[in-house]
């Protein structure tokens, strides 16, 4: 595998974590374009993990994530009753939030014979746990893929279970979901925290396989498109998502004539398909037919 | 007592514009009860074709100002067909999350077109610097102000004094009761809609002429701005939109005096979160529907 | 356990859509709420479920006052409904549908309702007929105390219609109170002994189901005139 093809397998691999993390907010009928806060926060979180606290790698990403999830409980206490154009404006205030309040964060430490740690605009360098540990690009792009595969197979059981009905009853009808007792409120806390945690692990992923992280990692444009890869890959399942970040990342940008164009047809493309396929490729009745299909004897 | 005039001053200045771009959220979101998050964005296509007429042919202001509220209407354009009448059957985050997808393509559109990422924009070189006691008014500040007030003022004049300003707010008022008397809500929405981006190209106009440039920032920017501004008066409340751009203007200008630019963006995102937080509240969860 | 509705008022605005209402219901009764359009019986049914805001008046269950309650907390409080036109969930499955998040076991009522061979289909593949059934099915699945049905047999065909009546027969319980709306007074005639009409927001009829087409005010609020020929 050239060095080209791992580093795009990794990306994709990192920022299907974002992706599904702003699907899963999705199918509980909210909108968010601040996923990208999260993530950040992960970052630095994984980031002072291991490069500032010496943690061995694997427990630096956990952090990112248990960042994120945090992160997500403090943005629910107000925001989880809010729905529709309200939760999507405060997702958009947290995500320039986080990217603001990240241009003024300062926390060295004197590690060897340099100061550590996130200086501001200037961005956090040096976080080399991955490297030093002597784990090959390779490896952690395996490592990444099997994680993921962890946990697109949680989420399936997770939206499979009791609580997953109730977050996609809210996505689906939220004032008939009420009127069955489902608690719109408790529920929606439950999936920003969890989404939070998803985004959290693709940044703690990220800021080790790029060594450096900056407040313009909290860019809007990270979260629209994590978004948007859930609507173009498909709601019905998780890997719907992960395609859509595929498409964009492996075919859109793999195209170098292709280069300056990609936002006005990744853009176009997303409300081609708001208008003539809401619910993505992979929609809930496309794999209703592929489970059909695979197995025809159950009703 | 100057420290604290000052920044007030100043703040109500810059708060005329947020008060604009607010209106010009407020119109869309009143009238069809959905969000345009490509509001900034077709501002800044205005903005850019501006720049570009004048980096072509300096000179003469008033092509560079009719350039700039005419690409602000056609991006508006662009934008009410791919986002909200083909969306018109579904669920009003459908445009919202349509329109941002769409400003998207805008955004990218003016880095292609335009020969170098920051533009210059120019400015009328007759407007003086008044003082007010201790308080300087700034020439760019006066630009602002006075635009904006006299474009509100025309807007209000539009929808209070005409009969298509009567329709605009039957509409804004009760979609089904304007249809009952006899309004073409689809003609009026999109009619609406369109204002609302000349309205935007004018607040772009005295924006970028105080500042004499134009960036790419300045799409997300505006519609932030204008997203605060409208939920600061109360979601789809005309005159609380003019109320909420002057309190922005003005905490954000206070927080910029005493404590720096950082904070001064901080102060305004929380602002947002904090007024998205409580009208939530006060909705009792969202805009249904 | 009664059903207690007292002096309700609820505006939308300067429209008083219920203006004083007051009609009580027990266990094991199913009443039928009539009335043309617009008279209130919806809205009655909304502030019954907690989605409609009471601007006076007590609405009780077994005691329990339902009216300054959120609709989820009136749901687990064991009231159930069933609306106008049928809310589905469009991308849960059938099943799924039953179950609503509830642990039950969702076999006996996708029976019940017929939709046992449509288990794993998504709910927005349903035909008309089957999303009552369906919704009906749903509203039951959690053992309500309190049954609302807003003009279940919408939309149906007489051969869906009496297919629907006899599941809406076999919804009754001794303990379960069953308000049923609907426009189909021959429906309302054979499945309920009682009828309560609504004229302009208020009760204007509150008795037996036969005697309701002798009443001059019911003749009056449906057709104008003081006698339903």
């Amino acid at each position: 595998m050239s060095d080209y093809t791992v580093s795009l397998v990794i990306r994709v691999g990192i920022e299907a974590f974002v992706a599904l993390s702003a699907y899963l907010l999705l199918l509980a009928g909210r909108i968010s374009f601040g996923q990208q806060g999260f993530f950040a926060l992960g970052a630095y979180a994984a980031g002072i993990a291991t490069a500032l606290w010496g943690a061995p790698l694997a427990l630096g990403v956990g952090i990112g994530a248990l960042a994120g999830a945090a992160a997500g409980a403090l943005f629910a206490a107000p925001m989880a009753r809010a729905r529709g154009l309200y939760f999507a404006a405060g997702t958009l205030a947290f995500g320039e939030l986080v990217r603001v309040a990240l241009l003024t964060f300062e926390y060295r430490l004197p590690i060897g014979p340099d100061l550590v740690g996130p200086a501001g605009a200037d961005g956090f360098r040096g976080i080399r746990a991955l490297f030093t540990s002597g784990v090959s690009m390779e490896v952690y792009g395996a490592g990444i893929w099997v994680l993921l595969a962890a946990v697109v197979a949680g989420l399936i059981a997770l939206l499979r279970s009791r609580w997953g009905e109730a977050a996609r009853m809210l996505g689906d009808d939220e004032d008939a979901a009420a009127a069955l007792g489902v608690r719109a409120a408790r529920v929606a806390a439950g999936t920003i925290v969890a989404a939070g945690a998803l985004a959290g692990l693709g940044g703690g992923l990220f800021a080790h396989y790029a060594t450096y992280v900056e407040p313009g990692h909290a860019d809007v444009m990270l979260g629209v498109h994590s978004l948007a890869y859930g609507l173009l890959g498909g709601l019905g399942t998780p890997l719907g998502p992960i395609l859509g970040v595929a498409l964009d990342i492996g075919v859109l940008e793999s195209f170098r004539f292709l280069a300056g164009y990609r936002m006005i047809i990744f853009g176009g493309l997303v409300a081609v398909f708001l208008i003539a396929r809401p619910r993505g490729i992979f929609d809930e009745r496309m794999v209703r037919r592929l489970a059909r299909a695979v197995s025809p004897k159950q009703p | 007592m100057a420290d604290l005039l000052q920044p007030l001053a100043d703040g109500v200045m810059l708060g005329a514009t947020y008060s604009l771009l607010g209106l010009g959220f407020t119109l869309i979101f009143g009238v069809l009860r959905r969000l345009n998050l490509a509001f900034g964005p077709t501002v800044l296509v205005g903005i850019y074709a501006g720049s570009l007429w004048h980096w072509a042919r300096p000179g003469s202001l008033w092509p560079v100002a009719a350039l700039t509220v005419a690409g602000a209407v056609l991006a508006g354009l662009y934008v009410e067909r791919c986002s909200f009448s083909a969306l018109a059957r579904q669920a009003p985050v459908v445009s919202m999350i349509s329109s941002f997808a769409v400003s998207m393509q805008l955004q990218e559109l003016v880095t292609l077109v335009a020969p170098s990422r920051t533009m210059p924009y120019p400015a009328p070189d007759w407007l003086p610097t008044i003082e007010l006691g201790p308080i300087l008014l700034r020439s760019d500040g006066l630009l602002m102000w006075g635009g904006a007030t006299l474009l509100t003022v025309a807007l209000f004049l539009l929808l209070y004094r005409t009969r298509f300003g009567v329709a605009i707010r039957a509409l804004t008022d009760s979609r089904e009761g304007a249809a009952l008397m006899g309004v073409n809500v689809t003609a009026v929405g999109a009619a609406a809609f369109l204002i609302a981006s000349a309205a935007g190209g004018a607040a772009g106009i005295l924006i970028a002429a105080s500042q004499q440039q134009v960036t790419p920032y300045f799409g997300l920017w505006a519609t932030v701005k204008g997203l605060t501004a409208m939920l600061l008066g109360g979601a789809g409340s005309l005159m609380g939109a003019v109320v909420g751009g002057l309190i922005l203007g003005v905490v954000e200008t206070e927080a910029l005096s005493h404590w720096g630019g950082q904070w001064r963006d901080l102060t305004a995102y929380a602002l947002l979160f904090i007024v998205a937080a409580a009208r939530a509240r006060a909705a009792g969860g969202g805009a249904r529907g | 356990m009664m059903l207690q509705v007292e002096n309700v008022v609820v505006s939308f605005g300067a429209l008083r859509a219920l203006d004083g209402v007051t009609v009580a219901a027990g266990p094991g009764e199913r009443v039928g709420l009539v009335g043309p359009n617009g008279a209130g019986k919806t809205t009655l049914l909304d502030a019954m479920g907690g989605l409609a805001p009471l601007a006076a008046g007590r609405i009780e269950l077994a005691g329990i006052e339902l009216g300054r309650r959120d609709p989820a907390a009136i749901a687990r409080l064991g009231v159930a409904r069933t609306f106008q036109s049928p809310r589905v969930f469009p991308h849960l499955t059938v099943e799924e549908n039953i179950r609503c998040g509830r642990r039950l076991d969702a076999d006996p009522w996708l029976d019940w309702a017929g939709l046992g061979s449509w288990r794993r289909e998504l709910g927005e593949t349903l035909a008309p007929s089957e999303m009552r059934r369906l919704e009906l099915a749903r509203a039951l699945a959690g053992g309500p105390r309190l049954l609302l049905l807003d003009e279940p047999c919408g939309g149906l065909g007489p051969a869906d219609t009496h297919a629907m009546s006899a599941l809406i027969r076999r919804a009754s319980t001794p303990e379960r109170i069953v308000i049923l709306v609907e426009h189909k007074l021959g429906v309302v005639g054979r499945l309920c002994e009682r009828v309560v009409a609504l004229g302009a927001g208020t009760v204007i009829y509150d008795g037996p189901a036969g005697a309701l087409g002798r009443d001059p005010r019911v003749a009056e609020a449906y057709l104008g005139r003081a006698r339903i020929p």
